[in-house]
Parts: structure tokens; C-alpha cells; sequence
């Protein structure tokens, strides 16, 4: 199995008001094919309630910044008493959601996601002691790379969020 | 035997109105559209329960095949009267677990499959030449597909919420 090395744990936002799903889910995928992340959409699921629904995504993205260290970002959009309104901005009438939306947001770095040095004992003390020694300036560099496209991401989907505010 | 892959799953969970009949025709058709050698495994049926297992293959090429397989289950299920257009349409109301996965298989013909050398060269020729079309042409091919046929389901359970019992 890779190993994993978490580089930030559960950053959240928190936002309630009218906000689109779609949207939101478009600017997260934008952001990532700039970035080079690939989001893949891992589940879905809808609760139609009496007093609004609840839904629940999971997305990963994943960008290989080389043949043996990945830098994952996994995603929560957690969203209940969601109900659908129609708004009416500069003479355009908008579906819109209105509700509480949460997005918890982590990073790590997974190293041989091949598994390519763990197939015997011997492989795998060489890729511990590789890590440790002698890839280490590669790794540290990786993970701020990994920490700051996190904050970045984190800051477009606050600012994508607050615009709905106005 | 052929080497074969696997593709990351998509999970669907629903609770609400659907029209399990509609829904059911309409992923059978997705299959009969993009050419897909459909197998339903599975057709289980109890009150207020119902599971269905499909699956679904087709040739990319001479050398790669994939395969797209439904699963869904629902629980719950109970006949609603709904009111759609001035309409009033039978529909049912529960929960829904859908999963949307699939696989690939390389070399399907067994073309590479007469002796271990032959096989040892397939293996080189899947680690070192053709690597790179195999993870960013072939796999993309199939998921593609796994992300087409995931859009179609949430559009339509997506659909039928606006309807009133």
C-alpha cells in the first residue's frame, strides 16, 4: 500500500444562503484542470426531506507530480435543508439553492502509489530509507506545493460562495 | 487469461420519487445506444425491496475491452400517485443505492497467452510501452463512459423531485 503523509486535515467552510450546486462543482473542476488535479466524483447522495434536502458529495483529485508522488485532495460538499428557489438578478430569473452548504477539505501526498517497493521486506527498507535521506528535499518541496494549491482552492470556493451574498 | 483492470466505482444514494420503470428503461437504453452486450445478473424482487445487478461489454478495439456494470438496490418502496402536468402518474417513493463501476481487459483474444515468454512480452509491453496509452487513453475511454452513464442517472432521479404528490 502507498504511503501517505497528511499535509492538511479538515479545513472547513461554512456557508448558508443561495449558492448553485452546479456551479460550484464546475468551479472545482475548472480549478483543477488549471491546476492539473483530475476530480473524480466518487459518491453522490441526495436526501429528500420535508424540511429541505440534504446532499452529500465526495470528490478526489489526484495530480502526479512524478513517476512516484501524487498529490491528493480530497473533498466533502456536505449540504442540508437545501430547497430550490428562484431568484431574479438583472432582469434574469436563476434556479438557485438555498440552505446551509459545508465543504471540508484535506491533502496528502502518497508516495510509490504503484506499489512498485513493497512487493518484498527489502524494497520497502530501501523506499523508507530513499524517503528519509535522499528524496526528502523532492518530498518537502511536493507537500508545499500540495499546501498551497489547498489554501488556493479553499480561498476560490470562499470566494466563489460570497459572491452569491450580493 | 487476459489482464484486466479495475475502475474507480461512482456511488449514488437517493431518497425521494423516482419512476423505478422509467429509470430501469432508461439505463437499458444508455447500454443498447453505446453499443454494449447487455447481461442483467441480477432481477430480485420483494415487497418493498428490489435489486438489479447489470452489466454491460463492448470491444474499444482488437486488444481492449470494457465493461460497465449497474448495480442498484432500493429499500422502502412504496406506490405514490403524482401529479405531473395536470397528470396523475403512478411513481414510487424510497430509498435508491446505485453503483456505477467497471473494468477493462487487454490482450481479450489471448493472443499473448501460447507460452511464458509470450507473456513476459506482454508484460513489457504493457509496462513499458504502451503504459502511457493505457493510463491516459484506454482507462479514460471507460470511465468517460462511467461518468456518462452516472450523469444520466442523477438527471434522472434529479428530475423527479419537482413533482407534486
Amino acid at each position: 500500500m502507498a504511503e501517505r503523509d497528511q499535509v492538511i486535515d479538515g479545513e472547513r467552510i461554512t456557508y448558508e444562503g443561495f449558492f448553485s450546486f452546479a456551479e460550484l462543482i464546475k468551479i472545482l473542476k475548472e480549478w483543477g484542470g488549471a491546476k492539473g488535479y483530475f476530480f473524480l466524483e466518487k459518491s453522490a447522495t441526495e436526501n429528500v426531506k420535508p424540511d429541505g434536502k440534504y446532499v452529500e458529495y465526495k470528490f478526489a483529485g489526484s495530480k502526479k507530480v512524478s513517476d512516484y508522488a501524487k498529490c491528493v485532495l480530497p473533498l466533502r460538499i456536505i449540504g442540508s435543508g437545501i430547497k430550490e428557489k428562484e431568484l431574479e438578478k438583472d432582469g434574469r430569473k436563476q434556479l438557485l439553492s438555498e440552505g446551509k452548504v459545508q465543504i471540508v477539505l484535506d491533502a496528502f501526498l502518497e508516495t510509490d502509489y504503484e506499489g512498485q517497493w513493497e512487493s518484498k521486506p527489502l524494497y520497502y527498507m530501501i523506499r523508507t530509507l530513499w524517503d528519509k535521506h535522499i528524496y526528502k528535499p523532492f518530498l518537502s518541496g511536493f507537500r508545499e506545493d500540495l499546501k498551497q494549491d489547498a489554501v488556493q482552492l479553499k480561498q476560490e470556493l470562499k470566494a466563489f460562495l460570497n459572491l452569491y451574498k450580493y | 487469461m487476459p489482464v484486466n483492470g479495475n475502475l474507480p466505482p461512482q456511488t449514488i444514494k437517493y431518497k425521494g420519487l423516482f419512476d423505478f420503470t422509467q429509470f430501469i428503461k432508461t439505463i437499458r437504453g444508455w447500454y443498447g445506444a453505446g453499443n454494449f452486450h447487455l447481461v442483467e445478473k441480477k432481477y430480485k424482487w420483494k415487497p418493498g425491496e428490489l435489486e438489479v445487478e447489470m452489466e454491460g461489454d463492448t470491444k474499444y478495439n482488437e486488444y481492449f475491452k470494457y465493461k460497465i456494470k449497474v448495480w442498484i438496490r432500493s429499500w422502502d418502496i412504496k406506490d405514490v400517485d403524482v401529479v405531473k402536468g395536470g397528470e396523475k402518474i403512478k411513481m414510487q417513493e424510497g430509498r435508491l443505492a446505485i453503483e456505477v463501476n467497471g473494468s477493462y481487459d487487454l490482450d481479450y483474444q489471448n493472443r499473448f497467452e501460447g507460452s511464458k515468454f509470450l507473456q513476459g512480452l506482454r508484460d513489457f509491453y504493457h509496462k513499458y510501452i504502451i503504459k502511457q496509452v493505457i493510463d491516459d487513453w484506454y482507462e479514460d475511454v471507460a470511465l468517460g463512459k462511467i461518468f456518462d452513464l452516472t450523469g444520466l442517472i442523477k438527471e434522472k432521479l434529479q428530475f423527479e423531485e419537482n413533482m407534486v404528490k
